[in-house]
């Protein structure tokens, strides 16, 4: 056994050789090196800004601070070591397979470097201090060659390695044997921490008969404690036993916790069960680590070996852990999700796609056929308007709310399940019966009909999320009222048992409602079949009627659906490709962050429509055709699903099309109310006429001059600077790649585009000028 | 060398001992499971092996013992364990073979591996019948974990699995039904190793595994044995009349065909019907009592579990799996795929539900709407995917706490208080013949895994009957009721389930207007 352990030893002083080369040589790089001091000079005040231009060592500088003890913790960096030897293949790699050895070497290379204190740090002396100075006056007196103290005894630092900024962390199931004593990082959520309590590390005893000191170092969990004094000339010599007594004073202890940590949700495969486990946490370490936190932890992966009686079993090692090294927390919501590259790159892809409003908003319960307005709708949900806060802390609320109303039958549970499921907190309820929103419930027996009934509670709402609230109609009384102050206030005041006090509630409202007598009911008004009151109505940014007609072509493609997934079990094929539901809520993520402005021309425009629309709304209801009621809030609620369309797109800026849009729906919403005979002939809502107007209306936006709002077509002599083509604009020509972008993104497809110009060009109302690259109207 | 069955059954330890002859550490583990696999792979070998049960709970087995357990995997979030794969002497570690192995030797790391560590119970609601196991009511045995099997405080047996062969131990997942033989021993709990006091659990150190169907007893689908499948299931169907649902056939027709279902595709979804059994009379005068329907059932089904739902029940007891300090702690909805669950409301009394109620009742009502269960962990939940068929029985015209797919009133036929027959103990109920049992059992087992096609002419007849009956109730303005697509998708796999308990092997249109028939049975008179 000696010679290979000789052989290590030589080894390990060069090793020795190359760390001392590199604690004294290493010079930070400059730009961090600078960081580093500027965030020293909060702690240490003007000492170290003097170095500040230079590029002093970098470690050499922390020993310095350690023995003024200012400084106790040491992190090597292995990016610096990386650095400074140019090779993955040497130290670091020795590093990384064999860490605690070399946390050892590195320790005793230290123990040698640490310079002399350069100032006066008496005030901070422990009793290990005043021993040590005893010991070393009296060893000047009698020339006494009894040995030092151990050196971990005098150690002010913990030493910790920092592994490579590309060490990848992965999960606790993919942490295997063949780690052991590696040094590694591993992601997961902290599920417990213990207390942080004092590890024995050095364990001092004094002698009744001699008085010397006795130290024992403690690697281990337990220990068996010495009781014969050790002192050679004294105790040993004259044959003394038993006399030694603990000094917990002198003895050294190092704070320590014990913290499990389980795999996160995207680690674990579909169908096991997430596994967890054990780090133990020392020194400065300690403390920084909360149960609910996400991180990734480097340290050492280590077993725990059996001791006394266990260890006759084979020499089986039950467990193992993780020496905490380097601890990086994660963003604090465990909700928030990872972005790899992949995604990253998908998203850029969808981000450029100009048909992205469409195929979002298809891809929202993709094997739901038809209902693109309400998709629509439920996709401007998720993303949501920008909630302001005025000076005078007043909110007004951008998350928009969203009613459905229908049948049973027409999928608004799956699609409010489904928009539960995509968002990043969302909820899904029932109004009635097991009251999932409540805390507490009873169950009690119907007076009438003498059953048993389950009563619901009180409602309590996730903050920050969608809150799904299927058979809005069937909600209590009480509950409702609750949802009038969370719709507009955004908050639940609560006045129950002497307590009184207000939550938040950030939240959207999706509602699914059925009408009065459970199915719509044509014979009578829409408002009846409704049955809310007008307040929460008019807390709805939009409201869809959803109807179940039977009608021979739809019930005929769903019969067949129905039979294709029995006889094959599983989905036709769609028509179009979905976006994931991962994408999808990564870009919705990324989305959220923006926070677009509404510009002063487009205000006005907003304006304009908003005075038509109470107009028209005033009209309606003097004829009595009215079934909603314009007001200041839908005038929010254009802005509010305008501002929503333009973070679709990322953009800083509301534009006019997404007002348009937004009103679009808006009308969607009213017209679903509208019993069938009263709806206008369709003459307006074939693709065709729909994108002639769009059309239409940009080559008339176009012609407007830019800088400033004038009506009318300013005169030609104005006009000088006609030599730019895209100024030619304004004589009705516009480019057709800018208009097919227009025409893919308001959800038309090109195929509809180019049979619109076909037809329009034979009524001869367009002209495709340049070679079928413009269109000029005639 | 020739596998001796009674070496490997006397001293399995010493087989594998011999067995290693230096070979990889890292595949040695296959060759252990194959060598065994190859000894027991007769029928007749493999029913040697003592099987670890109620009636020979462990301590009844020597130190070492090759047993077989079948059983169901409660929890497999254990972290693994290191082993020294290669002890000092030379020989192979693990499995429990400590000889040779000399305490506080330097432990030589580049011999440890790593082994599986599972926990597993015995299958909750298994029948009596199967698996030759006679039915113990005296014997009461608990593992030391009572908290790691589903039913509370039920008799059970709970084993620690290390599994060696890492191929054996990937595909095992969370409810998995399988037989595990192996050498039994016992060791500390693998959870609280850290702690001072030891617990010491039984241990099974796994040989191999032998997979079981998921009805228990291997089935088959048209099973040609049974003489005439529409006589047997005439009969079933009024056994069960008879003797639990005090002469209902039609209440009777329904159980049996909604405890048939399975999950036949999950996108889209094509889940079992959920059934309620409306108007179903509590009790009389001890409301503990379990309703002869149960007793009925687990004579022909293997897996047929009963909750009943009572207040205390509901607020006390976890429904869900919940991991508490790392420890995975069973739910009473964890059962194995292929499971009956019987949720009686007839305890149910006036009081309040407190938050955990609250919670039981989601978890429950959402295994029944989408077959997941949803396993409690610290900061999130993970979703776990079941196949257990519900019944509830309830006073009420409907079910106090749960929406089900289809809801069944009760409609005793036989004169007198059928409560007495309803909740008559398991000793009154009258079996039919040996030979006949056996042939129920065989008709719902083949039923259960059985497959059956759509054709194209039935899907032709299904749409135009769909069209023909929306076209009809939309005519009457009046009827509040029109004909919905979800109404189609039960009467879809309503239809299936009837061919499928007639061992066809496509659906007629004859299941298809049985299906019909049956729907238009249970509609309540307004």
């Amino acid at each position: 056994m000696s010679l290979p352990v000789e052989n290590i030893n030589i080894k390990y002083d060069d090793e020795k050789e190359r760390i001392t080369d590199f604690l004294s040589k290493f010079k930070g790089n400059q730009e961090k090196d600078l960081e580093q001091d500027f965030a020293n000079i909060d702690i240490d005040g003007d000492n170290d800004t003097t170095n500040g231009g230079t590029r002093s060592p970098k470690y050499i500088k922390q020993l310095q601070r350690i023995a003024n003890r200012d400084q106790q913790m040491l992190v090597i960096d292995l990016e610096d070591v990386l650095a400074h030897e140019s090779t993955m293949s040497e130290l670091v790699s020795r590093i990384r397979n064999n860490t605690r050895r070399y946390v050892t070497l590195f320790s005793e290379v230290i123990d040698k470097l640490v310079p002399q204190p350069t100032k006066d740090i008496s005030e901070q002396d422990e009793v290990i201090d005043v021993i040590l100075h005893q010991r070393r006056e009296r060893n000047e007196q009698i020339e006494g060659t009894q040995d030092g103290f151990p050196e971990h005894l005098l150690r002010r630092y913990n030493l910790y390695f920092k592994p490579l900024e590309s060490d990848i962390p992965v999960a606790v199931r993919d942490v295997k044997g063949s780690f052991l004593g590696r040094l590694i990082t591993v992601r997961g959520i902290v599920t417990r921490v213990s207390e942080v309590k004092p590890l024995l590390q050095v364990n001092a005893y004094t002698c009744d008969v001699c008085g010397s000191e006795t130290f024992q170092d403690i690697s281990n969990k337990t220990f068996t404690p010495i009781f014969d004094c050790q002192n050679e000339n004294e105790c040993k010599k004259n044959g003394i036993r038993g006399s030694l007594h603990m000094q917990t004073r002198a003895c050294r202890f190092s704070p320590f916790q014990e913290v499990k940590i389980q795999e996160m949700p995207d680690q674990v495969p579909v169908g096991h069960i997430p596994r967890s486990m054990t780090v133990h946490v020392n020194g400065n370490l300690t403390r920084l680590m909360n149960p609910g936190d996400v991180v990734h932890l480097g340290g050492i992966f280590l077993p725990i070996p059996y001791s006394g009686f266990q260890a006759i079993r084979a020499g089986l090692l039950t467990d193992t852990y993780l020496e905490a090294h380097y601890v990086y927390q994660l963003k604090k919501q465990y909700s928030e999700m990872e972005i790899t590259p992949e995604i990253n790159q998908k998203i850029e892809e969808l981000q450029r796609d100009p048909t992205l409003y469409d195929i979002l908003s298809k891809s929202i319960a993709p094997e739901i056929y038809g209902h693109d307005d309400v998709k629509k709708a439920l996709l401007l949900l998720l993303v949501g308007g920008v909630t302001k806060v005025t000076g005078d802390g007043m909110k007004i609320r951008g998350d928009i709310n969203v009613c459905l109303m229908g049948d049973p039958g027409v999928a608004k549970s799956q699609l409010l399940k489904y928009i539960s499921k995509i968002a990043p907190r969302g909820v899904y309820t029932t109004g009635k019966g097991s009251s999932g929103v409540g805390l507490t419930a009873a169950v009690m027996r119907d007076p009438v009909t003498d059953e048993m009934v389950l009563e619901g509670g009180a409602l309590v709402l996730a903050d920050n999320g969608i809150c799904c609230i299927d058979e809005f109609d069937k909600m209590e009384e009480a509950d409702r009222t609750a949802i009038h102050e969370v719709m507009e206030q955004q908050t639940i005041s609560i006045n129950k048992a002497g307590i009184s006090t207000t939550l938040n509630a950030r939240t959207s409202i999706l509602a699914a409602a059925n009408p009065l007598y459970g199915r719509y009911n044509p014979k009578v008004s829409p408002v009846e079949n409704i049955n809310l009151p007008a307040a929460l109505l008019s807390r709805f940014d939009l409201l869809f009627l959803i109807l179940d007609k039977p009608s021979r072509d739809e019930d005929e493609r769903l019969a067949e659906h129905v039979t294709y997934v029995h006889m094959h079990n599983k989905h036709p094929e769609l028509e179009t490709e979905v976006v994931d539901p991962t994408i999808m809520r990564h870009y919705i993520a990324l989305a959220r962050q923006r926070r677009p402005t509404v510009r002063r021309e487009v205000s006005g425009y907003v304006v304009d429509s908003y005075v038509r629309l109470r107009k028209m709304s005033k009209e309606e209801e003097l004829q009595n055709k009215s079934h909603t009621y314009t007001s200041a809030r839908t005038l929010l609620g254009i802005l509010r699903l305008a501002q929503a369309l333009a973070r679709l797109r990322w953009s800083d800026a509301v534009e006019r099309s997404d007002v348009d849009e937004a009103l679009r729906l808006m009308e969607c919403s009213k017209e679903s109310l509208q019993d069938e005979e009263d709806r206008e002939p369709d003459v307006d809502h074939s693709a065709t006429s729909k994108l002639f107007r769009l059309i239409k209306e940009m080559a008339s936006s176009a012609s407007r001059p830019r800088p400033t709002r004038r009506f009318g077509k300013g005169p030609g002599g104005e006009r000088d600077m006609d030599t730019d083509s895209e100024e030619e604009d304004g004589n009705g020509v516009l480019s057709l790649t800018d208009v097919r972008a227009r025409a893919l993104s308001a959800g038309f497809s090109e195929a509809q585009l180019m049979a619109m110009i076909t037809e329009y060009e034979e009524l001869n109302i367009l002209l495709r000028t340049a070679s079928g690259t413009k269109l000029r109207f005639v | 060398m020739m596998p001796s069955v009674s070496d490997a059954l006397e001293h399995p330890r010493k087989v594998i001992s011999s067995l290693y002859q230096a070979q990889d550490i890292d595949i040695f583990p296959g060759i252990v499971t194959a060598h065994f696999n190859s000894i027991f792979k007769s029928k007749d070998t493999f029913q040697q092996i003592p099987s670890l049960n109620l009636q020979r709970p462990p301590q009844s087995f020597p130190d070492g013992s090759l047993v077989v357990f079948n059983a169901m995997v409660q929890d497999t979030s254990l972290s693994p364990e290191l082993y020294l794969a290669v002890l000092n002497n030379g020989a192979c570690g693990g499995w429990g073979i400590s000889e040779g192995a000399i305490a506080g030797d330097r432990v030589r790391h580049e011999y440890l591996r790593e082994c599986n560590v599972f926990w597993a119970v015995s299958i909750p609601g298994l029948s009596s019948w199967c698996l030759d196991q006679e039915l113990v009511d005296s014997v009461h045995y608990q593992s030391t974990q009572p908290n790691k099997f589903p039913v509370p405080n039920a008799s059970h047996i709970g084993v620690q699995l290390k599994i060696y062969d890492s191929q054996l131990a990937r595909p095992i997942r969370a409810t998995d039904v399988m037989s595990f033989v192996g050498i039994l021993t016992s060791e500390p709990f693998h959870i609280n190793a850290d702690l001072t006091n030891f617990i010491h659990v039984p241990t099974l150190h796994v040989l191999y595994t032998a997979p079981l169907p998921s009805t228990i007893v291997p089935r088959s689908f048209p099973d040609k044995s049974l003489s005439i499948v529409k006589t047997v299931r005439q009969e079933l169907i009024q056994w069960i009349a008879r003797e639990a649902l005090a002469g209902d056939l039609i209440a009777s027709e329904w159980v049996l065909l909604c405890a048939l279902a399975r999950v036949r595709s999950r996108h889209p979804p094509v889940l079992p019907l959920s059934m309620t059994l409306s108007s179903f009379p509590s009790p009389v005068d001890n409301l503990n009592s379990t309703p002869a329907l149960y007793h009925t059932l687990s004579q022909v089904f293997p897996l047929v579990s009963f909750v009943p739902l009572s207040l205390e029940t509901l607020n006390n007891v976890q429904f869900s799996p919940e991991s508490k300090d790392e420890d995975l702690h069973s739910g009473y909805l964890q059962h194995p795929k292929g499971s009956i669950l019987l949720l009686t409301e007839g305890q149910v009394t006036e009081g309040g539900i407190f938050n955990k109620g609250i919670m039981n009742i989601r978890s429950t009502q959402e295994m029944m709407r989408e077959q997941t269960l949803s396993y409690v962990f610290p900061f999130c939940n993970f979703q776990f995917e079941t196949d257990v068929n519900f019944l509830v029985t309830t006073e009420g015209k409907r079910s106090t706490f749960f929406q089900t797919g289809v809801n069944v009133p009760f409609r005793p036929t036989s004169s007198g208080d059928p409560r007495k027959t309803l909740y008559k103990p398991r000793e009154a109920i009258v079996l039919p013949s040996p030979e006949k049992l056996s042939q129920f059992r065989r008709l719902v087992g083949g039923s259960k895994i059985g497959n059956v096609l759509l054709g194209e002419e039935l899907g032709k007849h299904v749409e135009e009957d769909f069209i023909r009956e929306r076209s009809s109730t939309n005519r009457e303005v009046n009827s509040i009721h029109i004909f919905s697509p979800d109404d189609l998708v039960k009467r879809m796999i309503l239809a299936r389930l009837v061919a499928l308990s007639f061992h066809q092997a496509e659906v007629t249109i004859d299941n298809w207007e049985r299906a019909k028939a049956l729907e238009g049975q249970i509609k309540f008179d307004v």
